[in-house]
């Protein structure tokens, strides 16, 4: 089926690798100079992360770490890593187009990106697009399964995706160069580059992703049209030390996405979405002995514009500000450790749909742990005060305890929110102003065991989710759909995941597995919601030895309905996929990693939206330079 | 067609085929071959994954979804599909997310052919002298850029397009003319007349506000509007009778008309009143009390003293096709595609 252009993918890769050897060069200068002012560092191994409350307060839950290296090596955008590597399923209109999570069976709206402490889901439709989305900069992902609205506000119910970049003061300058080619005219880039003293640190990342996106469909005798998309991310974090306790760090994000929307049919209107996000964000610390007191501000634009038919153009957009002021806390007291925030919010939106409107919240947190012997515990309250809507007031409380060395419990109970939107709010037309926020209402427990090397580790968690007032557009008798809080749904489920490590002289065998039994039930009529599959089953298997690195991965969906009363004849097949990877690794050309990878091994045909085909096997080479 | 003639053909033609011998060389049966020659066609209009059509057969005992796609490689029409009109042996399908019409043989559904160029949400049609008359609705801001594109039949390419000055909505062609619902969603109250020689607007005419339907009945136009029913001469393409709504009745729509009788929807209620009345009935047949808000009456048709209703529910799950008798007895119940609008009978 599959048919690989190797005449003008050979002449395509090499014409980039000419820019790149451009590049390199390029930056080889820039790294040689700034490598002969660091003679006078003494070393420091510290690491800067301004989202402090993920490592201190998440008591009763687990947090999935994935490294910066997986998240370079996995060709694509969030959706791609997460698809892989979490319990995540996302439903998309076809490959890199729109992209929406359900994580524990809840809703798109109901899973909050943190991006260095703050949530950035969209101010319009409450989600994040997360293939709008370029992940390669960052350095940190990690994926807080279950609440978190005490710390990250509206949207974290079914858990939170958190995004982080780190700053270290090891007087250690690195630059990682990555580019990627692959079919369907695909390439992909990466230049990042950190550099710190004793007092200063710099880092900084540029993305670029693009792809024509002409696969083929293998439903139909034809070419996803339409399809093509450029993605460019920049990161900058720069922190310093003022003495005294004193640092003040910045963290800054750009994105910047042409996309056009695929074609259901040929004949179809084709239509394109543009989109900048901007955040800013700048804090400053002050470390007392046993007090850490952290002050931010932080802004946020997010732009977008939507052309239905670019033949006949008639953009249609808005723009959104937010802007944050968050003080905290943190105050450390023999066994006890307390966090106190407090923050105000003040979020405008304007656009063509969307009534110029603005909305204020104040929030005040209270967060609490305790530890005792081999128990962990935590508890804390969160009260939001708005001028739009009426807040519940939330709490947590978790327990972690510690059997042994092999045996570990978890347990949390805790309730959650999401706010009304500005779209569900001020929707020209339909919005209304009298929504309530959907709240949640859960618990979850779970119990990991690991062997003495910690080189294996199993665990298991069981969750329920109440989850009321759910804001739900519906057509009115004039035919406007309009917001209005109507179902009530219930999930539960149970996950599993199996981490281990063999070594058998040099060489090394690693095996992460997921599985995700999901249960997501409307209340009124018992039947699973739609896109919400009731497995999914994920294994990574990577061998390494020596240079060489082979990897070997699979993922599967079970089926998905469709339709809102689970009709038989409207569920999309469940499906297998594999993908694999080789790599390695040239220590003598500055430790230069050739890679190869091929996904869709089986050339599976697959659709995780109705109609829309997703691609069959295909094929990336990747070289990724580490100075 | 009616339906007694279509079991005529069938008869006779089963007669010829039987006693033709075997030996002869051209048996060719003269029925129109296909699995869907005898029933009633249901259009779904789809969500964002596309439309779809049913097929329930004659002696309504099964409903068959997906026709379209099971005779065509699994293709759909197309997204958001609005209506279908015919010519002899042939539908046109019009969808008007994907601004497209596939013809197909009506009988079996194989695909003919497509009009894929020149239509911008193309709505209703009709056929005049081996031509299409297709309204477009084109930009969603404005309806002075409405229009009616005339598609030659033979070449499926649009020879022309005529700017209606209004919305272009429901459009039907009697004694040689084309009349136009230049209202739609409610907002509008002029019918605008087409002059299929010159291909121009040569005459509107004013109804009520809140003009909503629209069909042509033994030579007269009938329209549905906030005020009730009107009576349209053609000859002179004035009003020459109303029908008017009495208090007791909120907002009416979905005219139709079979055997001298007005039918019309209320709410989740249908009503009927003669032709020859003078106000309209407010005493319903039926009320299906469905729970979907504008999904009720999503599709509504009459068909030899059968009521059909199309039930879109919540939009998130597949429709349901009603069946009531004339008198407002309920006939029968069957799961549909997502959204049914529409009804087509053969």
């Amino acid at each position: 089926m599959y048919n690989l252009k190797t005449k003008t993918f050979g002449i395509k890769v090499e014409w980039r690798m000419k820019y790149y050897i451009y590049i390199y060069f390029l930056v080889c200068l820039w790294t040689s100079s700034t490598l002969a002012q660091l003679d006078s560092i003494q070393k420091l191994e510290e690491v800067i992360v301004v989202d402090r409350q993920i490592s201190r307060f998440s008591t009763g839950q687990r947090i999935q770490n994935i490294s910066s290296s997986t998240l370079q090596n996995t060709p694509g955008l969030l959706t791609d890593v997460l698809g892989q590597e979490t319990t995540i399923f996302f439903k998309q209109n076809g490959y890199g187009m729109v992209s929406s999570p359900t994580f524990r069976g809840t809703t798109a709206q109901q899973t909050a990106v943190v991006w260095n402490g703050f949530n950035i889901n969209s101010q319009f439709n409450g989600q994040t697009d997360f293939n709008t989305l370029l992940v390669d900069g960052f350095d940190e992902l990690s994926v807080r399964p279950g609440g978190g609205s005490i710390i990250y506000g509206t949207g974290a119910i079914g858990g939170s995706i958190h995004l982080n970049n780190q700053l270290k003061f090891d007087g250690k300058t690195s630059v990682v160069l990555s580019a990627r080619a692959g079919s369907f005219s695909t390439f992909q880039n990466l230049l990042k580059a950190s550099t710190s003293t004793g007092r200063w640190s710099l880092s900084l990342a540029l993305s670029r992703f693009s792809s024509k996106n002409d696969y083929d469909w293998p439903t139909a005798n034809r070419k996803n049209l339409n399809g093509d998309f450029e993605h460019y991310n920049a990161n900058l974090s720069l922190s310093t030390k003022l003495g005294d306790g004193h640092r003040l760090t910045y963290h800054g994000m750009y994105f910047n996405g042409d996309r056009n929307f695929s074609l259901l049919f040929p004949s179809d209107p084709r239509s394109n979405y543009l989109n900048e996000d901007h955040r800013h964000m700048l804090e400053w610390e002050k470390e007392f002995s046993n007090l850490t007191s952290v002050l931010k501000m932080a802004y946020f634009g997010e732009d977008f514009q939507y052309t239905a038919n670019i033949n006949n153009p008639s953009p249609t957009g808005a723009s959104a500000q937010t802007a944050i002021a968050r003080y905290s806390l943190f105050y450390t007291y023999n066994d006890f450790d307390f966090n106190v925030l407090s923050e105000y919010n003040y979020g405008t939106a304007d656009g063509d749909n969307v009534q110029a409107d603005s909305r204020t919240i104040a929030s005040f947190a209270l967060l609490a742990k305790h530890q005792w012997k081999q128990l962990t515990s935590e508890v804390s309250f969160r009260q939001e005060y708005s001028n739009v809507y009426d807040s519940p007031f939330l709490f947590s409380t978790g327990f972690n305890y510690v059997f042994s060395d092999y045996i570990e419990a978890k347990a949390k109970v805790s309730k959650n929110f999401r706010i009304p939107t500005f779209n569900d709010l001020y929707w020209e037309g339909s919005g209304q102003t009298d929504l309530q926020p959907e709240t949640s209402n859960q618990l979850e427990s779970s119990l990991i065991f690991s062997n003495a090397k910690k080189n294996h580790r199993f665990s298991m968690t069981g969750y329920y989710n109440d989850i009321n007032n759910l804001i739900r557009w519906i057509p009115n008798v004039n035919n406007i759909w309009e917001p209005e809080n109507v179902d009530e749904v219930q999930t539960y489920g149970l996950e599993a995941q199996l981490e281990s490590t063999f070594k058998f002289g040099e060489h090394l065998f690693q095996l992460n597995s997921l599985y995700a039994y999901t249960i997501s039930e409307n209340k009124q009529t018992g039947f699973q919601l739609t896109y919400v599959p009731m497995h999914k089953l994920t294994n990574g298997l990577t061998y390494t030895w020596n240079r060489l690195s082979v990897e070997l991965q699979n993922q599967y969906i079970g089926e998905i309905f469709t339709r809102s009363n689970n009709s038989e004849g409207d569920i999309l097949e469940d499906y297998l996929l594999w993908s694999s990877g080789l790599s390695y690794k040239f220590p003598k050309i500055q430790n230069l990693k050739l890679s190869f990878q091929v996904r869709n091994v089986t050339d599976a045909a697959y659709q995780t939206v109705e109609n829309r085909p997703m691609p069959g096997r295909h094929f990336f080479i990747q070289t990724l330079i580490n100075f | 067609m009616n339906t007694y003639f279509k079991f005529l053909v069938i008869a006779i033609s089963a007669l010829v085929i039987i006693s033709c011998s075997s030996d002869d060389d051209n048996p060719q049966p003269v029925i129109p071959d296909g699995d869907y020659f005898n029933g009633v066609l249901i259009l779904n209009e789809g969500g964002s994954a596309g439309g779809s059509v049913s097929f329930l057969g004659a002696d309504q005992q099964e409903v068959v979804n997906d026709i379209f796609a099971d005779a065509n490689d699994g293709e759909g029409p197309g997204l958001f599909l609005q209506s279908i009109f015919f010519d002899d042996e042939k539908a046109y399908i019009i969808s008007n997310g994907s601004n497209i019409i596939s013809v197909v043989n009506r009988y079996t559904f194989e695909l003919l052919g497509t009009v894929d160029s020149g239509l911008s949400v193309p709505r209703y049609g009709t056929v005049l002298n081996g031509k299409a008359y297709v309204t477009n609705l084109a930009e969603f801001n404005t309806d002075q850029d409405d229009y009616v594109a005339i598609v030659d039949l033979e070449t499926l390419e649009i020879e022309e397009t005529v700017i209606v000055g209004g919305a272009a909505e429901y459009i039907v062609s009697s004694s040689g003319e084309i009349y136009i619902q230049n209202a739609s969603f409610g907002n509008g109250n002029t019918i605008s007349k087409l002059n299929p020689m010159s291909n121009t607007i040569t005459e509107t005419l004013e109804v009520g506000e809140g003009l909503n339907s629209m069909r042509a009945y033994n030579q007269k136009l009938y329209t549905l509007d906030s005020e009730g029913v009107k009576q349209i001469d053609l000859a002179t393409f004035t009003v020459e009778t109303e029908i008017n709504k009495p208090e007791a009745l909120s907002s009416v729509s979905n005219l139709r008309i079979e055997n001298d009788q007005l039918y019309y929807t209320s709410g989740t209620s249908a009503f009927t009143t003669s032709i020859s009345s003078s106000e309209l009935s407010s005493e319903a047949i039926f009320d299906y009390g469905s729970d979907s808000v504008f999904g009720s009456f999503y599709g509504f048709e009459v068909n030899e003293g059968q009521i059909y209703v199309g039930d879109a529910g919540g939009f998130t799950s597949n429709g349901s096709l009603f069946i009531y008798s004339s008198e407002g007895q309920f006939v029968k119940e069957f799961s549909v595609g997502l959204a049914p609008n529409s009804f087509y009978f053969q």
